[in-house]
């Protein structure tokens, strides 16, 4: 059958070499860079130190680091993980119900315009000074993606495929499940990809107002005495944190929907 | 046709009404319809875009419906999606994550049928349309007419005595589209289906129907109906038939009231 030919022709696209190596060496060029703008220009490592000396600092402060990232990455997993339950709990209750969609969306929106930052002494007032307030601060801002993103993905099914499910009779949890449910994946896990940036974000913050460990703690700690090496290991091991998370949802993404990275 | 009138009734539209209420007013879509369809008859229905077609198929299957008169199908009237009918739509719908097995197979999951008894099922179906070795391809590993045939699988997997489908070949190109037409008249002469089946293409009405029945501009109701009464199965080089072309003649001058 030639129709055999043209679907084997559809796998040509190979990658431009080295695409991989890429991100890569924008890194390390931009380390390089760095390096040499301080000095070059003579800038005194209190200010900014280079990187040889922030990655020289990370050398012989590894378990302090650790232990502190520890702190920060359990902060991070739990925030997200609930923002994952609530915010699709809420995406598919309002999916279903549209009074909830109605009566919830105007809340969700708010609870994300409002500055959460204004709001953390007051959290940790009413939630104390251990892991739970920061949790609790990460998923505040978490789960908004995660809502809009998999609502969207919920709602916006071709028409006709619903009228496919009516037809062979499927009840709405199998059109959930077998349609809605698949067919929002890739924006599900844009939201997720968003939402892990965000908690994040809000982990470090809330131990930037009330920790009393952690790495948003030392960098405040740092920074107060002028410890700027110290600042930069703590920003270079975050930022790792953060990348190396984004990258575990990523992987997931590419083995739960196969069907939206081909070609 | 009075002499087949001792034939079951498959479909029937009595006084058939459909109106939509919408935001910007009454949209009159079906004015006093009949028509009745027998067993195992295949009865296409042309009619200029816009008059109803696609509102009287889903009303038909019931997804839509109706403002007043009957619809019947197989002696019961219509009152939402039943078994008995399988329906192709004018896009192929199938899910994209899934293969082509597995799209055939998704009536079989939604009614909780057990898989593998219907898993060689869909293997016989999958030869009767030509697409063996296309079982674990996904949707968009297939062309236009590749997909709309594992549609017509789907439709098929679970033995409906009825079919009804809307401009299912709309989309393809001419020669697929011939193609198709050929591959669904083998598809009903094995098969044995009440096909209901809408389409703009006049000669492909002719060479598939046993009858072909015209409607009007919204509100559409039925302006001529024509027997079809060529030999079965049909030709291709049945089109270039003086009677071929004197039956579209007519159709098209019908349409044009
Ligand atoms: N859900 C709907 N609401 C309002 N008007 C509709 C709806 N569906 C169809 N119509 C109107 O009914 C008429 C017939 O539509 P349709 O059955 O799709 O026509 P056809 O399939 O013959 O091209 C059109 O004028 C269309 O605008
Ligand atoms: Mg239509």
């Amino acid at each position: 059958m030639d129709e055999k030919q043209t679907v084997k022709g559809l796998d040509t696209y190979t990658p431009i070499k080295g695409t991989k190596l890429a991100p890569f060496l924008t890194l390390v060029l931009f380390l390089v860079l760095w390096e040499v703008f301080v000095r070059a220009a003579n800038i005194h490592p209190i200010v900014m130190p280079p990187p040889s000396v922030a990655f020289k600092y990370i050398a012989f402060n590894i378990p302090l680091l650790l232990d502190h990232a520890y702190t920060t990455m359990n902060e991070i997993i739990l925030g997200f993980l609930l923002s994952v339950v609530v915010g699709l709990t809420l995406a598919i209750a309002m999916t279903h119900f549209s009074l909830l969609n109605r009566a919830l969306y105007p809340l969700i929106v708010l609870s994300q315009v409002l500055p959460k930052v204004a709001f953390a002494p007051l959290l940790l007032l009413w939630l104390g000074y251990g892991i739970l307030p920061k949790v609790v601060i990460a998923f505040t801002i978490a789960f908004f993606p995660i809502v809009i993103n998999s609502l969207g993905g919920f709602t916006s099914v071709d028409p006709e495929m619903l009228d496919l499910f009516r037809v062979i009779q499927a009840n709405r949890w199998q059109t959930f499940l077998k349609l809605r449910f698949k067919n929002a994946l890739p924006q599900i896990f844009d939201g997720l990809k968003i939402a892990i940036t965000l908690a994040v974000i809000g982990a470090v913050v809330a131990e930037f107002i009330g920790g009393d460990s952690g790495l948003g703690y030392l960098i405040i700690v740092s920074n107060s005495t002028l410890d700027t090496p110290l600042m930069f290991a703590a920003l270079i091991i975050l930022s790792l944190a953060g990348i190396i998370l984004f990258g575990i949802i990523m992987l997931i993404e590419r083995l739960s929907i196969p069907w939206s990275f081909r070609g | 046709m009075k002499s087949n009138d001792h034939r079951k009734v498959m479909i029937e539209f009595q006084a058939l009404e459909k109106t939509f209420r919408t935001s910007k007013g009454e949209v009159h879509a079906i004015e006093d319809l009949n028509i009745k369809i027998f067993d195992k008859e295949f009865v296409s229905v042309v009619g200029p875009s816009g008059c109803g077609k696609t509102t009287l198929l889903k009303i038909t299957s019931g997804l839509l419906p109706r403002t007043a008169g009957g619809v019947a199908v197989n002696g019961s009237p219509v009152d939402g999606p039943a078994k008995q009918i399988g329906m192709v739509f004018q896009n192929p719908v199938l899910l994209k994550w899934r293969t082509v097995l597995d799209n055939i197979l998704l009536p079989i999951e939604i009614l909780k049928l057990p898989r593998r008894s219907y898993q060689e099922k869909a293997m016989e179906l999958i030869k009767l349309v030509d697409l063996i070795g296309f079982e674990n391809f996904l949707p968009s590993e297939l062309s236009g007419g590749m997909q709309q045939r594992v549609s017509l699988c789907r439709a098929l997997i679970t033995d409906p005595p009825i079919l009804l489908m809307d401009e299912p070949f709309g989309s393809l190109d001419a020669l697929t589209r011939d193609d198709m037409n050929l591959e669904l008249q083998r598809i009903w002469e094995t098969k044995k289906k009440t096909v209901l089946f809408i389409t703009h293409s006049i000669p492909e009405a002719v060479f598939l129907s046993d009858r072909v029945v015209v409607l009007s501009p919204r509100p559409s109701k039925v302006v001529l109906t024509v027997d079809v009464n060529f030999k079965r199965p049909r030709e291709p080089s049945d089109k270039y038939e003086k009677e071929f072309g004197r039956l579209c003649t007519l159709l098209r001058s019908a349409i044009k009231k």
